[in-house]
């Protein structure tokens, strides 16, 4: 579809979507002061989702075959891993940087162009992922508020511009024939949503799924960040001792 | 597809399903807990991985489930509160049964879908870990299957009355209980118990409508 006749539908669903429920206080959580706006962004992204790209994603679910999709996101992986190189470069992270050349080296030649992972099956090292939003983070830029792209979903303003950098980390970019560049950024894409289908399929049954996203995404980043092992805070039980008398009844109510 | 099943990755797979039946001690809460937590998370995935029905998300094989071997070893009052957050100690006690009926059944819609992603894999405690000390800890896990990452799995227990219960669950660095407390209490806030009940059975009631 060419951009002329994209921006007239894209306009028409901001329209339908322009009616997302915002429950008060919304944009008082100091990590989303833009809220209000990210909740339109959400319903504008969940009814464009809903009609292209979860059920193109359903459909490659349902005929590809499992193996065939794990050698296509092991492929995606492997592409990933020059950007997994620089960035752990980048953050002073040594080891891991010669962990992603060695699985980049490995898995190109004998992965058969990384449709394998033999450098993690075999040689025993798993990927060791990091963007360059973790790596402004690792800088000492701040995370800045959470903001809900268009399309692409949760993000933060430091996440959105490693976003943007990290599409010149990416091999695909540098393809010469353009069918091969936005081929390949489109399978990417598709690969992306499949893989994504276990998590939005739970962000449907939410009580407030752009909570439960904002949370998760916020949550996880945090994680990458301290590479799986963020400072633990425990939640505090304000109500302690109160009722550990009256547990639910065992008896089932329908 | 058959050619990813190498012989390295079945023999692995073969090895770790049989020495997750062999190892397969009955979960003591009274005990260790870290050994109860790997006891209790392997137990649990032997039983998915031999239960087609449950693998399938049967509803009826899934509340089973849920009853016999999920809600025995967890706080679920406590999960519940903590997830309501303050205006829990203004509910009454039929409002405070019937927000842990349905957390419940919130929690196994959500969920219940990862159940037919059970094969082959087996939990280890993580590795280079300080052993845990007190009576309100984090038990770290590793999620492993043959060919994929690692799954960061931590276990918040307590001792309840001498025995150890689960109260929340981080999977892969976000906890559960704090994620829907971050939805539950603002409309509990602005709406009251009633409004969060309210809220809760409508998108219950939506579930199996699309």
């Amino acid at each position: 579809m060419s951009l002329m006749k994209l921006l007239p539908a894209a306009a028409a669903v901001a329209l339908l979507a322009g009616c997302a429920e915002v429950p008060p206080g919304a944009g008082e959580n100091p990590a989303d002061p833009w809220e209000k706006m990210n909740r339109q962004v959400n319903a504008f992204n969940y009814i464009v989702d809903s009609y292209t790209a979860r059920p193109v994603a359903k459909a490659y679910i349902k005929v590809v075959p499992q193996g065939a999709r794990e050698s296509v996101s092991n492929v995606f992986t492997n592409m990933g891993e020059p950007a997994n190189a620089m960035n752990n470069a980048l953050q002073g992270k040594g080891e891991r940087s010669l962990t992603s050349v060695f699985r980049f080296l490995i898995n190109t030649s004998f992965g058969l162009g990384g449709m394998f992972d033999v450098a993690g099956k075999v040689g025993n090292q798993p990927v060791a992922n990091e963007d360059f939003g973790q790596t402004l983070r690792v800088w000492g830029v701040p995370q800045g508020p959470f903001v809900m792209l268009p399309f692409l979903g949760p993000s933060t303003v430091t996440d959105a511009a490693g976003t943007a950098v990290g599409w010149y980390t990416e091999p695909l970019a540098y393809a010469e024939d353009d069918y091969v560049k936005w081929g390949g950024a489109a399978v990417g894409l598709l690969n992306l949503r499949a893989e994504m289908m276990p998590v939005t399929d739970a962000l449907r049954d939410a009580v407030d799924p752009y909570v439960m996203a904002r949370e998760g995404y916020l949550a996880s980043r945090l994680n990458a960040q301290y590479d799986g092992n963020p400072p633990v805070v425990l939640l505090k039980d304000e109500f302690e001792g109160e009722d550990d008398d009256k547990p639910l009844e065992k008896k089932e109510t329908k | 597809m058959m050619q990813r099943r190498d012989f390295v990755a079945a023999a692995c797979a073969a090895v770790l399903c049989g020495s997750s039946a062999f190892a397969l001690a009955a979960p003591d809460p009274k005990g260790d807990p870290e050994k109860w937590i790997f006891d209790l998370s392997n137990e649990m995935l032997a039983t998915i991985r031999s239960d087609e029905k449950l693998k399938s998300g049967d509803a009826a094989a899934v509340q089973a489930f849920v009853s016999d071997k999920v809600m025995p070893s967890v706080d679920f009052v406590r999960m519940t509160r903590m997830a309501v957050g303050p205006s829990w100690r203004n509910a009454s006690a039929e409002q405070r049964q019937e927000l842990q009926k349905l957390f419940r059944e919130l929690l196994i819609r959500v969920y219940s879908g990862a159940l037919s992603m059970v094969s082959n894999q087996s939990v280890e405690l993580a590795p280079s870990r300080v052993k845990p000390e007190g009576d309100d800890i984090v038990v770290r896990t590793l999620m492993k299957q043959p060919g994929k990452p690692d799954t960061h799995l931590d276990y918040r227990v307590k001792l309840v009355k001498g025995e150890w219960r689960i109260i929340n669950v981080n999977a892969e660095g976000v906890w559960i209980v704090e994620n829907y407390r971050s939805q539950f209490a603002p409309i509990a806030a602005s709406k009251g118990n009633e409004g969060l009940i309210e809220a809760l059975r409508e998108k219950i009631s939506s579930y199996g409508k699309k």
